[in-house]
């Protein structure tokens, strides 16, 4: 067989787009920083993943392929890259460094999320922002799913020791 | 205090979202049409289930929008618009006006290097020999290219009767920018497409005509060397297989059929046609769906 494009695969990627919108546009939106770059590089990646599910494999999971190319025209929109429809990325640097879109809104969690490393913090957006599943998150960054875990720890943990006073004064007066 | 920071971090990381990006479904199918006609050069598909009138108005603005689709990175800009179709009563039956307009359309032109079309098709090779158009395609032919969109010019001397059936035939006529026109005809319906482009991964270009719902459904193509055979499909399986003769195909299907699997007569229709399976000499498929 050269090319398969089964009618269910549309469909999947339908259904995943219908469920997992505002998961997709969070993902696209802490990378490009912008609202409506965020909504053109979903609306793109959507795009390219229906022209060529042909050519998904079978070897990871269509959603993660799917998170794969949204991000890879997040990323060429950051960067200014003109996106070409040939080729679909095997492999991105998921590394790409995550911005808050309003880092005003909370000051603090910014400065303590630009401490992290890069790849903690990468994660920590996937998981918390983007509310992607840990096993797609390790898809994406290619590890396994125990590394994906002890990663989030690790960054929890350092957040946690940052962020404490606040949260425990925060708290404090909410139950006072 | 314990700090549930999964807590914390979901309720945090909320304040950063937004309202913005509703979800347009509809926008995605777009977009991933546009690419498609990017990448092969050509309509997706073409279908006429229109009236003969009608069915010209299609075919010119499918050749628009190949055109449109396939120049890119062109920098010649064509300005053209139809206007009026035209029916006189001594007037040959399909006949088109096409003239200046006076509120110019812009459309890419093709790139620099044109289509390859006709190169994947040996049947343009000189061993075989030309066709004698009939007057219906002598008719309809120049409409292709009379209102100056840069498909080059026809070569007549190169047309060909790609294969026949039951009344239908199918002509191939390349072009000196090395598309390919072609158009099935019965002697009273006649449409057609200008095609630059047969790539590895759409090696046909398959399209499905109908005059009424109670005529019957044409499918009618071009497909590239190395190409067998074409199955029309529909939800309950195959419509009707063409076989590839000489870099064309044609199959017919009677409007009311026993599909696969159904009890009993189905009316078919154009839009029936769900998809296409392409086999190829070696043995591969290739599937084209709507």
């Amino acid at each position: 067989m050269m090319t398969q494009r089964p009618p269910e695969r549309a469909s999947q990627i339908e259904c995943l787009y219908t469920e997992r919108y505002r998961s997709f546009y969070r993902l696209a939106l802490s990378v490009t920083g912008d609202s409506e770059a965020a909504r053109d590089a979903v609306q793109e990646g959507f795009a390219r993943a229906l022209g060529r599910r042909g050519e998904f494999r079978a070897d990871g999971s269509l959603e993660g392929w799917v998170y794969r190319i949204v991000l890879r025209c997040a990323l060429d929109s950051r960067r200014g890259v003109s996106r070409s429809e040939n080729g679909l990325p095997e492999q991105i640097d998921v590394a790409w460094m995550p911005e808050f879109p309003y880092p005003d809104r909370d000051p603090e969690l910014t400065d303590a999320m630009r401490a992290l490393p890069r790849r903690q913090r990468t994660m920590v957006f996937m998981r918390y922002f983007a509310d992607l599943p840990l096993a797609t998150i390790a898809e994406l960054c290619g590890t396994r799913l125990g590394t994906v875990s002890a990663t989030l720890a690790q960054a929890k943990a350092t957040l946690a020791a940052r962020l404490a006073p606040t949260i425990e004064r925060t708290e404090r007066e909410t139950h006072r | 205090m314990t700090i549930d920071m999964d807590r914390v971090l979901l309720e945090r990381f909320a304040a950063q979202d937004d309202l913005g990006g509703a979800p347009d479904f509809a926008d995605v199918r777009r977009r991933a049409r546009r690419h498609q006609h990017r990448r092969l050069g050509v309509p997706r598909l073409g279908r006429w289930n229109f009236a003969p009138r009608r069915r010209l108005v299609v075919v010119l603005l499918a050749c628009a929008t190949s055109l449109a689709a396939a120049g890119a990175a062109a920098s010649l800009a064509l300005h053209w618009r139809i206007s009026a179709l035209h029916w006189g009563s001594n007037a040959p039956r399909h006949t088109v006006i096409v003239s200046t307009p006076t509120a110019p359309v812009t459309i890419p032109a093709l790139p620099a290097e044109y289509g390859d079309a006709a190169t994947r098709m040996s049947v343009f090779d000189s061993s075989t020999p030309a066709a004698t158009l009939p007057t219906a395609m002598q008719a309809f032919a120049p409409h292709w290219l009379d209102h100056g969109a840069p498909y080059g010019q026809l070569e007549l001397s190169r047309a060909r009767l790609l294969t026949s059936q039951r009344g239908w035939q199918v002509y191939g006529i390349p072009t000196t920018h090395g598309l390919v026109c072609w158009a099935v005809t019965n002697g009273s319906s006649t449409g057609g497409q200008c095609l630059a482009h047969l790539p590895a991964d759409a090696p046909a270009h398959p399209s499905v005509s109908q005059d009424s719902a109670t005529a019957p459904v044409i499918v009618a193509g071009i497909a590239a060397d190395g190409v067998k055979s074409i199955d029309a499909t529909t939800n309950h399986g195959t419509l009707c297989s063409a076989v590839v003769e000489n870099n064309g195909f044609l199959c017919i299907a009677a409007p009311a059929t026993k599909a696969p699997g159904a009890t009993g007569l189905s009316a078919i229709t154009a839009d029936s046609v769900t998809g296409f399976r392409i086999w190829l000499r070696n043995g591969d498929e290739l599937r084209i769906e709507p």
